[in-house]
């Protein structure tokens, strides 16, 4: 798994050289907007654990 | 997928969809749900980290390094010869470069600072003595009793070093004698008048020694060096290229109006140019840098001009009669006449005062008086009187004083420099001045004005001040129109209107002057504009954390 994660890091950054100026920043602002927006789409769980659903 | 960029804004798109189609009516669906979500913020909590660090690094590699210049070199010369100047500043006294006249206000202006500040100005009085190599006693203060009796406690504090005890002291005075602080100022006063000589020799001495020191012959020669090192800082000061990114990444400058087909950049050009110039054409876009970059000086110099515009009407309304007055030996005599007269009524009621006060220190008192408390109590009244009278005819002599210096350079053709240098030797009276026509009481206040306006005065590269009069109702501004006219540049009376349209058009002028820098520099508008947002990020980030 730790390896994987490097391997990924070492792929986005090699992505990335190929981008210019703007599009790293847009790519950052991009991520982090969305980052925002999956925070924001959390369902908040009730504390009480039972079946009622099921 | 070409680009990282555009993977990820497909990835975003269809993880939105998906999460959107995610049933959540049950609690396993919601469970499932925030899963998924979890999954996806792990995910690009990782981008973000990574995309975070190829930026900085990047960020990192554009900035430049600052090039060491002789600033710190140049403004410590600036600072010695303006020391060197104020020693041989031809047009005031000992009295002025002693720096008696600023520790006046000071006390003049006691309501305005606490009691720690009152100890402080009294002993910058008596360092001045010291350094003039008189070592005042409690002996010396007996202008009045009450003066005594608090000197005396501030010379035994200021022997242990521990001035706990007196606030208490001047309390107990103070409700018998609010007067305190005028009655010390006159003491200190008396004092400086009795030790003249050695304070004449003192500065002698010192003028000596700064012009041996600082390889100056005179006056003039040190104004012609002064002028020449002002010059070479303002080089040195001026905006670099390491001074733009600052900028940029502060957020005090918008790098995106720099970007070459920003509408402001080209309407900025437009707007500043009268026959407009070819932008590629390197000869004459260097020339109108050139012109740029005077107007710049010019206009820091006439917004302050402007500032103080209040202080130069009040003196042109205050002196507006005289000066019509085209044989001034008669006014000027009377003043010196004037002079001598409370000079004589000074010397006169001190030693009234003298009298009164060797009776009352001195333990001469009869022996009906000794026992008569009321007789004490007169006279200790009488004193304060006599001190009151006495403060007030210090005042009328001091405005005599600079009356008559006024006088003696009172013409039609007296330029607003030469006003400046006049306000600048004289402390104590342009601080009043400032005072009255800027309606401020605030003394924090006083202190920025009077400093900003020693900055404006002081500054030998001014050029617009000494080419205008005092009493002349001339256009400034048409004069700067004129002169920038030639230069191919446009302005016009209304950008030059006030303070707030001068300062708008400078902005424009540093626009312009760092779009030539960042052009003659090593980097890019794009990549300063990267730099800034970098910035920007890392300082969300810290927010957040």
């Amino acid at each position: 798994m730790g390896k994987n994660k490097k391997n990924e890091g070492q792929k986005v950054e090699f992505d990335l050289f190929t981008l210019s100026l703007a599009e790293l920043i847009k790519v950052y602002e991009n991520i982090n907007e969305f980052l925002e927006f999956l925070e924001d789409k959390k369902i908040p769980m009730e504390e009480k654990v039972g079946n009622q659903d099921e | 997928m070409n680009n990282f960029l555009q993977f990820i804004e497909e990835d975003i798109e269809a993880k939105k969809t998906l999460i959107s189609t995610m049933p959540t009516k049950t609690k396993t669906n919601k469970r499932k749900y925030n899963e998924k979500i979890d999954t996806i913020i792990e995910k690009y909590s990782a981008y973000k980290a990574h995309v975070k660090k190829y930026i900085t690094v990047k960020s990192k590699s554009y900035e430049i390094k600052k090039t060491e210049n002789d600033l710190e070199k140049i403004s410590n010369k600036v600072s010695t010869l303006e020391h060197v100047r104020f020693i041989l500043n031809p047009t005031n006294t000992y009295f002025e470069k002693m720096g008696f006249d600023d520790l006046v206000y000071e006390l003049s202006n006691y309501y305005e600072f606490n009691f720690n500040s009152l100890n402080d100005i009294i002993n910058q009085f008596l360092k001045k003595f010291e350094l003039a190599g008189i070592k005042l006693t409690s002996k010396d203060f007996n202008y009045t009793y009450y003066v005594n009796e608090y000197m005396t406690a501030f010379f035994e504090a200021r022997r242990d070093e521990n001035y706990e005890k007196l606030p208490e002291i001047f309390e107990k005075i103070y409700w018998v004698n609010p007067e305190i602080i005028r009655h010390l100022e006159l003491n200190f006063r008396k004092l400086i008048k009795k030790h003249a000589k050695k304070f004449i020799a003192y500065i002698a001495k010192l003028e000596k020694e700064v012009l041996l020191e600082n390889g100056v012959n005179n006056y003039d020669d040190c104004l012609r060096k002064l002028r020449i090192v002002y010059e070479e800082l303002n080089e040195a000061d001026k905006e670099n290229i390491s001074d733009i990114i600052d900028l940029a990444k502060n957020g005090t400058i918008d790098m995106t109006v720099y970007f070459e087909d920003n509408k402001l950049r080209a309407t900025t050009y437009e707007s500043l140019m009268i026959d407009p110039l070819n932008l590629n054409d390197s000869e004459a876009m260097e020339k109108f840098y050139e012109s740029l970059g005077k107007l710049k000086l010019n206009l820091e110099e006439y917004v302050n001009y402007m500032k103080f515009l209040l202080l130069i009407n009040d003196f042109k309304n205050t002196y507006s009669n005289q000066v019509m007055n085209e044989n001034k030996g008669p006014l000027i005599m009377t003043t010196e006449k004037n002079l001598k007269v409370i000079e004589a009524q000074i010397a006169d009621r001190e030693e009234k005062l003298e009298k009164i006060n060797k009776r009352l220190l001195g333990g001469r008192l009869s022996l009906f008086e000794s026992k008569d408390d009321n007789a004490i109590t007169k006279m200790k009244i009488d004193s304060i009187k006599l001190a009151k009278e006495l403060y007030d005819m210090y005042k009328a002599y001091d405005n005599e004083f600079f009356k008559l210096k006024v006088l003696t350079i009172l013409t039609r053709s007296l330029t607003v420099a030469e006003l400046l240098h006049l306000y600048y030797s004289f402390d104590y009276f342009k601080k009043m001045a400032i005072k009255k026509v800027f309606n401020i009481t605030n003394y924090d206040e006083i202190i920025k004005y009077s400093d900003s306006f020693d900055l404006f005065a002081m500054n030998p590269t001014n050029i617009i001040t000494k080419g205008i009069f005092v009493f002349d109702e001339g256009n400034v501004a048409k004069i700067i129109i004129n002169k920038y006219r030639l230069d191919n540049i446009n302005l016009t009376e209304e950008m030059l209107a006030d303070e707030s349209e001068v300062t708008n058009l400078l902005e424009k002028v540093n626009y312009l002057l760092r779009i030539n820098v960042i052009e003659k520099s090593s980097t890019t508008v794009e990549k300063i504009w990267f730099i800034s947002q970098v910035e920007k990020i890392k300082n969300a980030e810290k927010k957040e954390n």
